[in-house]
């Protein structure tokens, strides 16, 4: 699960709205208006993944590149499972992927279900992946979209 | 007999490189005899142990790495630098020899031919050139809905000074028919599911771009062999163009008399909507178009984002700008959240299909949270947009500005 999408815009807004809001006054003498609109910014810059939608919409204090964009899991090379998450389908989506590609690369995905079951079936007619049982393929198509869903 | 899910026997097949591993492999069962599990090869890779610098891994099979903004700050990119976008496996070291290393042109030609580095270097005339190369998928991580593949951000992309000769030269000492239409290029690396009848990527482009000057058949990157992530001994250089087209460990050029249908030259491969679509929306493959010259964009890589100035205090800030196969022709740039604009100096290209540079000095006279957008124009007018532009399945050619975050205290 994901939290709610906060748009870029919301966020530019609220940052703008703040810098505004400080500059201005309001009217009213507040305590160091600067001061604290620089320590809401500067926290985010410190923890730029604790604000609404970091991973999703671009946003410029993303000091660079950093982990897969899916909220739900991130590369983990000790996990047992390399970090994927443990509901029904775990055992197939490792078996089955891992068998050519990087994990890493199913964990920075957002798809939709139908669009994950285009991926699969081009990975079986085109990438040369073993056909899976109708359920088992079932199942991974429902593990991707729940874990890694548009 | 169809496959169920894991038992305790399928567990113990897979139990040596489980040991291995120290985890179980469900699909032992799948795993081609003699191919080392992808999962050995899921472990802590790092930029390093391929020679870069610090690099953002976004896959270690196939290897995938982009460069944060303010690592592209040199004029000509170093190879350290360089980003490295796979399809594949590459060859190892010992087959990607310089030596034992040959090409062969063939197809709609009078003469097919086989060369080796030897041969290219002595019979053709060598050329340097600074050339930028953009992977296509350069930015897909801004396409909402989600776009499938790397999620590159803003780092695909590098300018580095190429030798080699041109593609022109040898295809003229080849012959071109009349016939021919399109290339098709192939590569020494491996497909992923280690199937050799499978090619891992082999994209071509149409022949009025494939005999410009400009493009190489290249052994060098910045007057040294180039890294083997980045197709040492011998690859091709077709700038402007999304980076596939310009195959790496190059073994094979063939004319063909139609458009090529090589690996990930259909469906939704490097093809984008021919027509507008709505984010999201299914498109057909008879609606998708192949993608010809990049788009302009631009890269602020000074200074590094998050950076701090004292109020009244100037400073620079650069970068780079490119436009596929046109020029830039202007840079613009705000500190107002694209409010207001001014335009940075910018430079020439020092040859077709470099990086041109830009500058501006800013200060800032009050203090709080600023952001610099860069903007660039290219010569027909089209210029970057403020957010992904054409939604495509693939998430291809988002040349949205880049943004830093710049604080004056």
């Amino acid at each position: 699960m994901r939290p709610p999408r906060v748009s870029l815009f919301f966020f530019a807004a609220a940052i703008a709205f703040l810098i505004y809001a400080a500059f201005s006054g309001g009217g009213q003498p507040g305590p160091e208006p600067i001061a604290s609109t620089l320590a809401v910014a500067e926290t985010a810059l410190a923890n730029p993944h604790a604000l609404p939608d970091f991973n999703w919409r671009f946003n410029a204090l993303d000091p660079g590149v950093v982990e897969a964009s899916s909220a739900s899991a991130s590369f983990d090379p000790a996990d047992d499972y390399w970090g994927l998450p443990r509901t029904e389908g775990v055992d197939l989506v490792a078996g089955y992927c891992a068998s050519c590609h990087s994990l890493r690369i199913v964990m920075q995905q957002s798809a939709s279900e139908a669009r994950w079951r285009e991926l699969m079936a081009w990975m079986i007619d085109k990438q040369g992946m073993a056909q899976p049982p109708d359920d088992d393929l079932e199942q991974m198509i429902g593990y991707l979209s729940e874990n890694f869903g548009a | 007999m169809a496959p169920h899910n894991p038992t305790r026997r399928t567990l113990l097949k897979g139990a040596s490189f489980a040991a291995a591993l120290g985890a179980p492999i469900p699909f032992a069962r799948f795993l081609p005899a003699g191919l080392i599990p992808a999962a050995l090869a899921q472990d802590s890779v790092s930029a390093a142990d391929f020679g870069k610098d610090e690099l953002a891994i976004l896959g270690d099979r196939p290897l995938n790495m982009e460069t944060p903004p303010h690592l592209l700050d040199d004029r000509v990119t170093p190879a350290s630098r360089f980003f490295v976008r796979n399809n594949g496996l590459p060859p190892d070291v010992s087959t990607a020899a310089e030596e034992s290393w040959r090409l062969t042109i063939d197809g709609e030609v009078d003469n097919a031919m086989t060369l080796s580095i030897a041969d290219l270097k002595t019979r053709f005339e060598p050329v340097t050139l600074q050339l930028q190369l953009e992977c296509g998928g350069n930015g897909r991580r801004f396409f909402a809905p989600g776009a499938s593949g790397n999620q590159w951000t803003f780092g695909a992309i590098a300018c580095a000074e190429w030798t080699g000769v041109r593609l022109a030269d040898v295809l003229n000492a080849a012959g071109v028919k009349n016939s021919a239409v399109y290339t098709a290029h192939y590569g020494a690396d491996a497909h992923l599911s280690g199937d050799p009848e499978k090619d891992a990527i082999s994209r071509g482009a149409p022949i009025a771009k494939a005999m410009d000057p400009h493009n190489l058949i290249a052994w060098a990157m910045n007057g040294e062999a180039m890294p083997l992530m980045n197709g040492h001994p011998l690859r091709l250089v077709i700038p402007g163009w999304p980076g596939s087209c310009s195959q790496k460990w190059l073994t094979k050029i063939t004319l063909r008399d139609r458009v090529h249908d090589g690996a990930k030259m259909t469906g939704s491969s490097y093809r984008v909507p021919k027509n507008p679509v709505a984010p999201g929306t299914p498109v057909p493959d008879e609606d998708m178009q192949i993608i010809e010259s990049m788009p302009v964009k631009s890269l602020i890589t000074a200074p590094a984002t998050g950076a701090r100035f004292t109020v009244g205090e100037d400073f620079e800030a650069r970068g780079h700008a490119w436009a596929g196969d046109l020029d830039v022709a202007a840079v613009d740039l705000s500190i107002d959240f694209g409010a207001t604009w001014f335009a940075a100096a910018l430079d020439r290209p020092v040859n077709k299909y470099a990086w041109q540079h830009w500058r501006a000095p800013i200060r800032f006279d009050a203090p709080g949270y600023y952001e610099v957008w860069a903007r660039a124009r290219d010569t027909e007018g089209h210029m970057q947009p403020p957010l992904p532009p054409g939604w495509n399945p693939k998430g291809y050619l988002n040349n949205m500005m880049h943004r830093i975050a710049v604080f004056a205290v």
